[in-house]
């Protein structure tokens, strides 16, 4: 009989295989969480520069027939004798946005934005500048008249065709709209349909309710595209509901997130114990009583935490909004749910699709605003099941 | 809403049937909305296939949707070959799965076997998050960090890498996946019985045998179900391949190469204005019918697997 040694060392083939596992395991975690470091390094490096704004000051001394005159004017007195090419070079280097938004109606020092190619030549990401430019430019850096300040444009602004004006506050205001109306609908709805799963449905078996599971189950992981063909199908094409609107958003959003409601307040459900039903019964409550007064209130915690996780997969998704048509080019931020709007994600979407180069670093940037948001709500949803969590 | 019921009401009445009727519309209002699916997609799939032969569909090898101004030209009805479209969506997600397969469940395997509870209780939450990443993100980091710098390593190799190569797509996705799969693996290994555990290491199996041998069998109904679900999950993803993968249906097993998928073809028939006659707008509803149908069977298949491997688990 082989004596053992318990105090013997593994060796060999086994001890190589046991240490590799480990490596193996522990690699595969580290490259996951390298990728992802990697992913938020690169977006974070690209997008901290839309958080600040190119501005030119300029000099004001004779206010000519009309905003844009008078602006030009006082940036062909950067160079002196300037000729036609060079006027045209210098009209160019403050956004063409700035004819329509600033009154200038006496002489004095403006402040406007510069154009998105002096903006990312002064930030280093390319440039497009020519020669003259280029001087004059380094110029008016020398002189402190050409500085960058925080970008608050991005944050107050809707879309523009100029990058160096473009904001996300357009799609914030959509995506509340969306969002909040998505919620408004899912939640009383996906509650409701938990609660008469789980409270109301006496038979633990039979044909419904087995078809009722898993319809729930595949609701939940049908591709959200499908979603936006039927917001497509029914909601514009049936009910003649117009394109592009919040409201038709909202409805499909509704629908995509209920089932993911539905799961997670029937898991909540399912947790409360029977002792508190049986208590509640024998004390005379109805079912409903019981239900109401002491079973929903008890799994609450665990619905609200489900339902900001829902929030938070409603707010990232894009695919079912560009099938209703919100993809539209929204220049002002929309004032009730029935305007046309477009929420962050498909914004982010557009800008990545746009050409102009100056809308890189929007994306990048409204990507940043984007995770932190959903951050914020996951770390909420895992504060609150922490915070509130009954253990029975 | 329930304001109006207090310990003062009746138990029984008017006020209840109410709420009890809420409750049970709200349960119909989800299966309502399977049918509205069904009946809305199979509808215009349907009329789809009056003008389409769907043997022409599923067969041809040939797909170019666009339809000629004018009716005489050459290619006027415009080829409706559905299995360049399943191929380039197979092949993304065989390369997604390809990375995310053994890094999910390694990392997943780290994480119920190998950390502390303290330490799982942080690493699991940040894996949630990173499920919650919204796709969009992972697009635009495949379409305009990833593709390029691919392109650019080609280059350098003397590779011809095309920018929208379905290898990018491929890589985002599978991170993408990462999480999913790790998730669902480790809730799967957490449910074998630690009584398993202990009496393989009982009889001095080593922590590497115990999870080859004993844990891995046991889990592996789970995992497979949930490999499948994260399959299920690829083939209907959107945004990434919408942004990084390409539009041209290419019938090629080269990673370095565009493909299309499913997705990107509706995305692209139905982006923008169209007209609900034309068997090109109506082509879209017919092949989001045949995803629907192609993830309803996979989760149903993942979803009845997973149920029954985790209450084998458990019992």
């Amino acid at each position: 009989m082989q004596s053992i040694d318990l105090n013997s060392k593994l060796e060999g083939k086994r001890r190589r295989l046991q240490k590799s596992m480990e490596y193996a395991c522990k690699g595969a975690l580290t490259i996951t969480a390298l990728m992802m470091l990697t992913f938020f390094l690169v977006l974070g490096y690209r997008g901290i520069g839309a958080f600040t704004q190119t501005k030119i000051d300029i000099d004001v001394t004779t206010i000519e027939s009309s905003t844009k005159r008078t602006i030009n004017s006082a940036m062909y007195e950067l160079v002196i004798g300037a000729d036609r090419k060079t006027k045209k070079d210098l009209r160019q280097l403050v956004t063409p946005n700035a004819y329509s938004t600033i009154d200038i109606t006496e002489p004095g020092t403006y402040t406007l934005v510069a154009h998105t190619d002096v903006d990312m030549y002064i930030k280093g990401v390319y440039n497009k500048l020519n020669n003259t430019q280029q001087t004059v430019v380094d110029m008016l850096v020398k002189d402190g008249k050409i500085y960058k300040t925080w970008n608050w444009d991005f944050w107050r602004n809707a879309d523009s065709r100029s990058p160096e004006i473009a904001g996300i506050w357009g799609a914030v205001v959509g995506t509340f709209y969306t969002i909040g109306l998505a919620i408004l609908f899912a939640f009383p709805i996906g509650v409701g349909c938990a609660t008469y799963m789980e409270e109301f449905q006496i038979k633990r078996r039979g044909w419904i309710r087995d078809f009722m599971e898993i319809n729930i189950n595949n609701l939940a992981a049908v591709p959200s595209i499908v979603y936006g063909l039927l917001g497509l199908a029914v909601l514009i094409n049936v009910f003649g509901m117009s394109r592009s609107i919040s409201l038709v958003g909202a409805i499909t959003l509704g629908i995509l997130v209920l089932p993911v409601i539905v799961i997670s307040a029937r898991t909540a459900l399912r947790t409360v114990p029977q002792a508190i039903r049986d208590a509640s019964n024998g004390l005379g409550a109805s079912r409903l009583q019981t239900t109401v007064y002491q079973v929903l209130p008890a799994a609450m915690p665990g619905i609200i935490t489900g339902t900001i996780i829902a929030i938070a997969r409603a707010i990232g998704e894009s695919a079912p909004l560009i099938m209703i048509g919100m993809v539209a080019f929204i220049l002002v931020a929309p004032s009730t749910p029935m305007d046309p709007a477009t929420t962050l994600p498909v914004q982010i979407f557009l800008w990545a699709d746009s050409p102009e180069r100056g809308f890189a670093e929007k994306t990048s940037a409204a990507i940043l605003v984007l995770l932190v948001a959903l951050v914020a709500l996951n770390l909420l949803a895992i504060w609150l099941r922490k915070r509130f969590e009954i253990k029975w | 809403m329930f304001i109006w019921i207090g310990p003062k009401q009746k138990s029984s009445g008017f006020n209840e049937d109410i709420i009890k009727g809420f409750f049970r519309i709200s349960s119909w209002i989800t299966i309502g909305i399977t049918f509205a699916i069904v009946a809305s997609l199979s509808y215009e799939t349907i009329k789809f296939f009056t003008l389409v032969e769907p043997r022409d569909f599923f067969f041809n090898t040939t797909w170019s949707p666009q339809t000629a101004f004018r009716a005489d030209s050459v290619g006027s009805s415009g080829e409706f070959g559905f299995i360049p479209l399943i191929w380039g969506t197979m092949f993304i997600t065989f390369l997604a799965m390809l990375i995310a397969g053994p890094i999910g469940l390694l990392s997943a395997i780290y994480t119920s076997e190998y950390l502390k509870p303290s330490q799982r209780q942080i690493v699991k939450p940040l894996l949630e998050v990173l499920a919650g990443i919204p796709t969009v993100v992972y697009g635009f980091f495949a379409a305009i960090v990833l593709g390029p710098w691919l392109r650019n390593m080609g280059v350098t190799l003397g590779l011809d890498v095309a920018t929208e190569s379905a290898l990018a797509a491929g890589v985002v996705m599978g991170m993408m996946i990462i999480p999913l799969i790790s998730s669902i693996t480790d809730d799967v290994i957490k449910a074998v019985p630690s009584a398993m555990r202990d009496g393989a290491r009982g009889i001095g199996a080593t922590r590497e045998e115990c999870i080859k041998d004993i844990i891995l069998p046991a889990a592996l109904p789970g995992i497979v179900a949930g490999f499948i679900m994260a399959i299920a999950r690829a083939i209907g993803e959107t945004m990434i391949v919408v942004m990084a993968a390409g539009l041209a249906a290419n019938l090629t097993a080269n990673p370095l190469e565009a493909v299309t998928t499913v997705t990107v073809q509706i995305v692209t028939l139905l982006i923008g204005d169209q007209e609900f006659d034309s068997a090109k707008t109506l082509s879209a509803f017919a092949l989001a019918f045949t995803l629907f149908v192609i993830t309803f069977i996979l989760n149903w298949i993942a979803y009845r697997n997973y149920k029954n491997a985790i209450n084998r688990l458990k019992q």
